[in-house]
């Protein structure tokens, strides 16, 4: 909060809470930078994003979905090979929310040479999200959303 | 899918691939002004009298072969121009042909079932040769067999165990593979000696054949693993070593006859494009790698872990000189040819996701005018 004496200022609300507790899952996902799904809407067809994960945010019962970007549209398509392996993940990440995540975890290994190894902590740390989900136990119609237990 | 942007670590910044330099550096425009007239005169004052071929001529690689061939035969039919020749001589041996020089006795095109090398890219140069890349679509690698045999289900550690030269002994050394049987490999396998025919050094599906699932299988041993992390030369020495005690045989660029081959032998298997699987069902069929079947849409979207771009390179130099090159690119990347619906789609070509698809073509199109 700021005044005219003390110009420090602070925003509230919705929107920033949820992106600070967004950007706070940076280190956790190994990715550089997390965006939230309007900002991702917003700007699909100008940047290249993955899907990162869909996520109920601790405080928040509704899921989100979080992406990660990787370079700007144009110059990817221009320099990269990458279309295919951006197939491969969104593979990877249907068999997860369809709970076979041995095909998850396969896909992941090869996924994690993809996309010049910047998306490898991402892979390592999703390996680990499969293995911890086939322990848990999931309803059949489980629609993909991950619960963060911390903040 | 391997060839991208090489990231240099030390350095801390992305290089650009060599695809793009490769895109860049060509498209000198050699019509307009008077400077570049004199440099068309001077640099093909022999040649142009030289190139009074009126055939384009495309060679390379034999996966990418009967794509072209059918573009070829489209274009000969749906021109004014004359079909192009198109010669069966894989990638590396097409590169050293089309790389030898500017000129009527040298190829238009060569096709590639990988990238272009960096030694491929400076052997051109040195000929005055720049290059359109034109990534055509997907393939998968398939490894297939008789259809009267069982259908193989295998792993790329199964596989690098049935074919490599060497293989780890379990005590941190390395051993002459010794296996001679599948059931050697996994117990669970058939009892029947393993017979190996796949592609020569000189081919494109050789080259990705050892990087997809070589390499993957070996890097599935802790030891190989390590030894990649510390020293990658010597890793894709060991994984890149293809038996040579008969078991592992090489049969040449001509994939029909490896079919025949597996008619003939239903103990045998083959390596090679997916399309020779995908117009051959009747006869053989596809293994499950990792438990995934080689079809169209688990290759297209990945799921089947064997794939890598199929390439057509063309000679900037011939580019104004020997008709119908454009019009034939322009063919080739139409949506007649290469797109879900089109006529190589259906020979098992996976078309180019439509971004990327859009930006080839826009990208290419620079370079044509």
């Amino acid at each position: 909060m700021g005044s005219t004496a003390r110009h420090s200022y602070d925003i509230l609300g919705d929107a920033v809470s949820t992106a600070a507790r967004i950007e706070s899952k940076c280190k956790e996902y190994g990715c550089l930078l997390l965006v939230g799904e309007s900002t991702y809407d917003k700007t699909k067809d100008d940047f290249f994003y993955l899907k990162v994960d869909e996520l109920a945010v601790k405080g928040k019962s509704v899921g989100i979905r979080i992406y990660t970007v990787l370079s700007e549209m144009d110059w990817m398509m221009e320099n990269t090979n990458w279309g295919m392996a951006e197939n491969q993940h969104i593979k990877m990440h249907e068999y997860y929310r369809n709970q076979q995540f041995d095909n998850a975890i396969r896909l992941c290994n090869d996924l994690s040479v993809e996309f010049d190894g910047r998306m490898r902590n991402y892979y390592t740390m999703w390996i680990e999200r499969c293995q911890f989900m086939k322990t848990q136990p999931l309803d059949k119609d489980w629609n993909g959303v991950f619960i963060a237990t911390t903040k | 899918m391997k060839h991208t942007l090489n990231i240099n670590k030390e350095r801390g910044y992305y290089e650009y691939p060599l695809s793009y330099f490769v895109l860049t550096q060509k498209g000198i425009p050699m019509k307009k002004t008077l400077i570049s007239a004199c440099l068309l005169f001077s640099t093909f004052a022999l040649s142009t009298q030289a190139i009074a071929r009126d055939q384009i001529r495309v060679v390379g690689s034999s996966t990418v072969y009967p794509f072209t061939t059918t573009v070829a035969e489209l274009f000969g039919k749906s021109t004014e121009f004359k079909s192009p020749i198109v010669e069966s001589t894989g990638t590396g041996g097409g590169f050293k042909i089309f790389c030898a020089g500017v000129g009527a006795q040298h190829p238009d095109f060569n096709n590639a079932s990988r990238a272009i090398k960096k030694g491929e890219v400076e052997l051109c140069a040195k000929k005055g040769i720049t290059v359109t890349e034109l990534k055509v679509g997907y393939d998968g690698i398939v490894f297939a067999n008789s259809n009267k045999a069982d259908r193989l289900s295998i792993t790329r550690r199964e596989l690098f165990l049935a074919l490599a030269k060497q293989i780890p002994d379990g005590k941190g050394g390395l051993i002459d593979n010794p296996n001679q049987k599948w059931s050697d490999v996994n117990p669970s396998l058939s009892n029947k000696k393993i017979e190996v025919l796949g592609p020569p050094p000189t081919s494109g599906t050789r080259d990705a054949f050892v990087e997809l699932v070589m390499e993957s299988g070996a890097k599935t041993f802790p030891e190989l693993k390590a030894l990649r992390n510390k020293n990658k030369k010597d890793f894709k020495a060991i994984a890149h070593a293809v038996r040579e005690d008969g078991v592992f045989i090489e049969a040449g660029e001509n994939d029909n006859l490896i079919i025949q081959k597996l008619v003939a032998n239903p103990n045998a298997y083959g390596i090679f494009g997916f399309s020779f699987l995908d117009t051959n069902l009747d006869k053989i069929q596809g293994s499950m790698i990792e438990k995934v079947s080689p079809t169209f849409e688990n290759i297209a979207s990945g799921d089947y872990s064997v794939s890598r771009p199929l390439f057509v390179y063309g000679k900037n130099e011939h580019l104004n000189v020997v008709p119908g090159m454009k019009e034939f690119v322009r063919l080739y990347l139409s949506d007649k040819m290469t797109s879900e619906e089109g006529a190589l789609a259906d020979k098992g070509l996976i078309p180019l996701p439509a971004r990327e698809k859009k930006t080839l073509v826009a990208q290419v199109e620079k370079n044509l005018k």
